[in-house]
């Protein structure tokens, strides 16, 4: 089963504009920041939402199309949806909750009730069919939710934030719970978040959004290892800088050079993991053709390292030992240079 | 942390509560405890208050039929004029109830605007029981509208778009999620219109008059029984005062602790 979707939604300023397509078998997962539209994606793929322009086609079904009028409301989708806060109708026992879209259709009572059963129990949550939803802790809430969903046996299944309510504890858990029922689902799967753990874990490929559109598509590795967007870098840990190359060097974009032995000519952009980025209190003679002044913005602990954010021309964040630290003197607002080797700089095409 | 109020405030706050305790006391001071059971059985008696069970309770219901619907299109369609319509529905909170017993009279009655209409169909409302419940409708609509209007607005549209991903049309959804959704709203609601009515005198004696058995609902009663049988009188008082503190209690949730308001 294959997604297929344009999606231009307009809400007052805001602008929506993505194309996106799902393979069959594949977990996608839209990763971006509070307010990059992830979730009106969503919300115009299941039908709560028109869409301004675009179109979606599941399966070779046209579920909507503006242009042609058509649109398939909301109730007639073969779409499932996993909300972020799982939206369990709370004057509704749990069993009752799951059986409800199979009663929708019509199906019997008794039969939708077993169906339930047997959805709860593949979830793992067998032992909740009883309860309330007020009842329930974040996991099994969202276990519950997954349940409801797929006992519809949806063609499409969206997952918004399925694992931000839930409390640290037990997200590994229900992380791996949820991948586990993801992978075993006839259906294409579509999920949101703002979680890179999250995305790498449960998707084969990620697309990251930025202000209503796509930055970046790509495998997790890809993603990983080439960022194209400062949000991308970010949730990987990693120093992202962009500018024009020439013979070897990159003039920045925020001013100031970088020597990168295998740039290839042309607008790029450059990743430099903290571990490779030095720091020392005055200017290093020799060997690093990477050293940059600045100032410490912040120092902050994390087991036995710092990370070490240096404000300047060429902004960096720096992972080095507490020892350093301590040897550094390293305080906000003192002064420091930056060393990176021409070596450790990876560039491409921007 | 509470602070000692100044003492000006506490001496009002103490005369209003008098005002609120000195006439129920004065009342049960004067019941006729050792006669109530012989009062009770007497058949006016129980006529006036059969009379506004039926009246009252079925306003309240029609109160709620047609009330919730206009308080849902209040809550969530956007028009023109919204706010004139509004102001239309909380016009009997503020008519004087007399005036809305004069304007029932001549729009429903024999020669009014839509009376002479009914006529035709055979239907006349004024001086009837059928009267009464109308007159006692257009008192306890409000009340049905606020009510619902403001838990209509507290819904958690997500829970209706969470059905309708379920494949639940709008009507699966207004049945199993919106109105038990809607339920304590519904409720509080159906208790005020309730007690509203059961307490409705001038809109009441204007447009149905005071036909005892008919139209002669508990206040009306009251009112009339005070002239001759004082005794009576106090005994109506004490079972309406008992119905409005049964009302209180169904409401206690809503309206006893400030905090959940």
């Amino acid at each position: 089963m294959t997604l297929r979707a344009k999606v231009v939604v307009r809400r007052g300023e805001f602008l929506l504009e993505v194309e996106l397509s799902v393979d069959d078998g594949e977990i996608v997962a839209i990763l971006g920041p509070n307010g990059a539209g992830k979730s009106t994606l969503l919300a115009a793929l299941a039908g709560l939402l028109p869409l301004d322009d675009g179109l979606v086609i599941l399966d070779d079904e046209l579920l909507e199309d503006p242009v042609r009028g058509v649109r398939l409301p909301a109730a007639s989708r073969p779409v499932g949806v996993v909300f972020q806060d799982g939206r369990l109708f709370p004057h509704l026992s749990v069993v009752e909750n799951v059986a409800f879209g199979l009663r929708a259709r019509g199906v019997r009572r008794a039969d939708a009730v077993a169906q339930a059963r047997a959805s709860l129990d593949r979830a793992g949550v067998g032992d909740v069919a009883e309860k309330k939803p007020t009842e329930l802790s974040g996991g099994q809430a969202q276990r519950v939710a997954l349940a409801r969903a797929l006992a519809l046996t949806p063609k499409l299944l969206l997952l918004d934030e399925p694992l931000a309510a839930v409390d640290a504890g037990a997200r590994a858990a229900l992380r791996r719970e949820i991948g586990r029922e993801l992978r075993e689902v006839g259906a294409t799967r579509l999920l949101v978040t703002h979680d890179v753990v999250d995305a790498m874990a449960l998707a084969d490929r990620l697309v990251v959004m930025e202000d209503g559109r796509i930055v970046q598509e790509g495998t997790p590795a890809d993603v990983r290892r080439r960022p194209r967007s400062r949000f991308a870098a970010d949730l990987v840990g990693v120093n992202l800088l962009r500018g024009r190359a020439r013979q070897g060097v990159v003039e920045l974009d925020g001013g100031g050079q970088l020597v990168a032995a295998d740039a290839p000519p042309g607008y790029v952009f450059a990743v430099i993991h903290p571990h490779a980025v030095a720091l020392y209190r005055h200017r290093p003679e020799g060997t690093p053709r990477n050293a940059w002044p600045g100032l410490v913005a912040s120092v902050e602990l994390v087991s036995d390292r710092a990370r070490v954010q240096v404000e300047g021309p060429v902004p960096l964040v720096a992972e080095v030992t507490t020892a350093a630290v301590d040897e550094l003197r390293l305080t906000e607002g003192g002064e420091v240079w930056a060393t990176v080797k021409a070596t450790e700089v990876s560039v491409y095409e921007a | 942390m509470t602070r000692r109020p100044p003492l000006a405030i506490l001496v009002l706050a103490g005369l209003a509560l008098l005002l609120l305790i000195v006439p129920v006391v004065g009342l049960l001071e004067r019941a006729p405890w050792s006669q109530l059971g012989h009062e009770l059985s007497e058949p006016e008696v129980r006529k006036a208050i059969g009379l506004s069970l039926v009246t009252s309770l079925s306003a309240a219901a029609l109160a709620l039929l047609l009330g919730a619907p206009l308080a849902w299109v209040l809550a969530r369609v956007d028009f023109r004029g919204k706010t004139a319509v509004r102001a239309l529905a909380l016009l009997p909170l503020v008519l004087p109830p007399v005036v809305g017993g004069v304007a029932l009279l001549f729009a429903l009655g024999r020669n009014g605007l839509v009376g002479s209409w009914l006529a035709h169909l055979g239907i006349t409302l004024p001086f009837t029981t059928g009267g009464a419940i109308v007159a006692e409708l257009f008192v306890a609509l409000p009340f049905a509208v606020i009510t619902v209007e403001a838990g209509v607005r507290a819904l958690d549209g997500r829970l209706e778009e969470a059905a309708a991903t379920l494949g639940a049309g709008q009507w699966l959804t207004l049945r199993r999620v919106v109105l038990p959704a809607l339920a304590p709203s519904l409720a509080a609601a159906a208790a005020l219109c309730w007690a509203r009515a059961l307490g409705e005198f001038g809109a009441t004696i204007t447009f149905a008059g005071n036909l005892p058995g008919r139209t002669q609902t508990l206040p009306l009663a009251v009112y009339l029984e005070l002239q001759q049988r004082p005794g009576v009188a106090i005994l109506l008082s004490l079972v309406l005062l008992a119905l409005s503190i049964a009302v209180l209690f169904l409401l206690r949730g809503r309206w006893l602790s400030p905090r959940r308001a």
